[in-house]
């Protein structure tokens, strides 16, 4: 086959009709955004997930979910998220770019990551 | 793609990036236009523009120059911070690439998807998506327009100046004076809203008219949404000051006279919060099909169920089972819509099955706060989304703590949904 036919019956697999695995992670995790996108700085915010590791989200989340973690709201939350769900979200933020204004912040990073290890450590009200 | 076609498609791009506000009808950009910018409207424009990664052509109307918040706004009414600190500017979405245009529609041409401003502009799309929010039906209570127009009686039940309005007739109450807090039958704006206001009311009264009342009369049968914690808090915190009642409808106002079935309440500060409906732009338009008060769409896209290419966010939906009419909600709504309307330009089937979170604060006191959550998942037999089972909840108490967690909740929903 010429390879400009090849090229072409690639990008019509590619534009296939088919609802894409990285667009329901991204819808999933979209939904998480409404909580976890406070501005660096912001006193008592919730983490910003992008670059979590994988396993200690998925790991976070379940604990969460099977109230064996303490928790003021994530509890409620994550008990509605299939472990499907969860795995798709654990993958999605392993590998999602920070948003640039964290990055962009003096000192955001720092306490962002003071933020996620917060989340990733289970620790006593 | 033909070569054509592909450098037609990038002159498109790099126009809009370099513009921002190129007229997106040029260039065969795709075009949204996006009717209201609360947190409906703003979270839709956020993420088409970042989800199309500039590729969608996005024009937001808003009447207003800036956005008012309604969380924390009950702070406002008892002097807990102004209104500056509920102004949201559109600034983030413009740098986004987001046309901002100040107008108020008047007129919605669903089958165009279309708009018609009150100065005579025209605004149409692809798709067309409203996002009114609520609208008052201020003559369903006889007396209630006219005591509203007299300033008589004040709502408060939309940010802005009738909040500072509720917060000079608090002032100046005279101790021993009488406040009145009547809310409507559901649905409304904020389930949890009322009882929350009562609360900081309640506190303000302790602390700065100690021998005031406040009466919360309540249309609805029961406390609509954290009962077990208002309940506690009602008798804990504000025994003695605020007075509770359910199945107490309002039904006409006369002076500063409220008429309920079995007694009448004069009282110093009337806040009386009408029955609602969708916003006017779209019961206007007549597409408020649900007892012509709320908008039927398809949870799945929030498409109106008979006006193909028409969206519906936020509390002008007729809600699914157990969702609430919230911010983070219409902000969960826009995100659904957004990922629909991105696929179905695409020619790509859009997601099977959305997924929504709510999370919501109320403040019992100034320093103490509790949240609600649900989770509410697409159920394909019932065709609508539904509360998931054994997940969301009520704080079993409200602290200090959940204040500064709430503080952080509305800074980071206006950052996802305004790019602030």
């Amino acid at each position: 086959m010429h390879a400009a036919a090849w090229l072409l019956a690639a990008t019509a697999l590619l534009a296939a009709p088919v609802w894409a695995a990285d667009t329901a992670a991204r819808d999933l995790a979209a939904t998480c955004a409404a909580c976890h996108s406070a501005p660096a700085g912001t006193p008592d915010a919730p983490p910003l997930l992008a670059g979590m590791p994988a396993p200690a989200m998925q790991a976070a989340l379940t604990a969460f979910a099977r109230r064996e973690r303490p928790a003021t709201v994530m509890h409620h939350i994550a008990a509605g998220l299939t472990s499907a769900q969860i795995a798709l979200l654990a993958q999605w933020f392993e590998s999602a770019p920070k948003p640039a204004a964290a990055r962009q912040a003096p000192q955001g990073g720092q306490e962002n990551s003071g933020a996620v290890l917060r989340f990733l450590e289970s620790q006593p009200r | 793609m033909s070569p054509w076609s592909r450098r037609r498609s990038l002159a498109a791009l790099g126009a809009l990036a370099l513009a921002g506000c190129a007229s997106p009808a040029a260039r065969g950009a795709p075009h949204v236009v996006v009717a209201g910018g609360g947190f409906g409207g703003a979270t839709l424009a956020r993420y088409l523009r970042l989800w199309s990664a500039g590729r969608v052509a996005v024009t937001l109307v808003e009447r207003e120059p800036q956005a008012l918040c309604c969380p924390m706004s009950n702070l406002v009414v008892v002097g807990q911070g102004t209104l500056a600190d509920l102004t949201q500017g559109y600034g983030g979405l413009t740098r986004l690439g987001v046309r901002v245009v100040q107008g108020e529609v008047v007129g919605v041409d669903a089958a165009a998807r279309a708009v018609r401003l009150a100065d005579g502009r025209r605004l149409a799309g692809q798709r067309l998506v409203l996002a009114p929010g609520v609208g008052f039906m201020t003559d369903a209570v006889p007396g209630l327009a006219l005591a509203l127009a007299r300033g008589e009686a004040v709502q408060a039940w939309k940010a802005g100046p009738e909040t500072l309005a509720l917060r000079a007739q608090l002032a100046a109450l005279p101790d021993g004076g009488v406040v009145l807090i009547s809310v409507p039958r559901a649905p409304y704006r904020c389930p949890p809203g009322p009882y929350e206001r009562a609360c900081l009311v309640a506190e303000f009264l302790q602390r700065r008219k100690p021998r005031a009342k406040l009466l919360l009369r309540d249309a609805n049968a029961e406390i609509t949404s954290k009962k077990a914690l208002f309940t506690q808090v009602f008798a804990q915190r504000y025994a003695g000051v605020l007075e509770y009642q359910p199945n107490t409808e309002l039904r006409e106002v006369v002076g500063r006279t409220a008429q309920f079935d079995f007694d009448a309440v004069k009282a110093d500060v009337l806040n009386l919060i009408a029955p609602q409906r969708a916003g006017d732009l779209l019961h206007g338009a007549g597409l408020a099909r649900i007892n012509g008060r709320w908008a039927d769409v398809d949870w799945r896209t929030l498409a109106l169920r008979d006006a193909p290419g028409v969206h519906v966010l936020g509390d002008a939906t007729l809600a699914a089972p157990g969702m609430p009419k919230s911010a983070t909600m219409a902000n969960q709504h826009a995100k659904v819509a957004a990922a629909a309307i991105l696929a179905e330009l695409d020619g790509k089937p859009i997601n099977p099955a959305p997924l929504l979170i709510n999370t919501c604060y109320s403040f019992v006191a100034a320093d103490a706060a509790a949240h609600v959550a649900s989770v509410h998942q697409w159920d394909a037999a019932e065709a609508t989304v539904k509360p998931a089972a054994g997940a969301g909840g009520v704080s079993p108490a409200a602290s200090a703590q959940e204040a500064r967690l709430a503080r952080a909740w509305f800074a980071s929903l206006r950052a996802d949904s305004f790019a602030a």
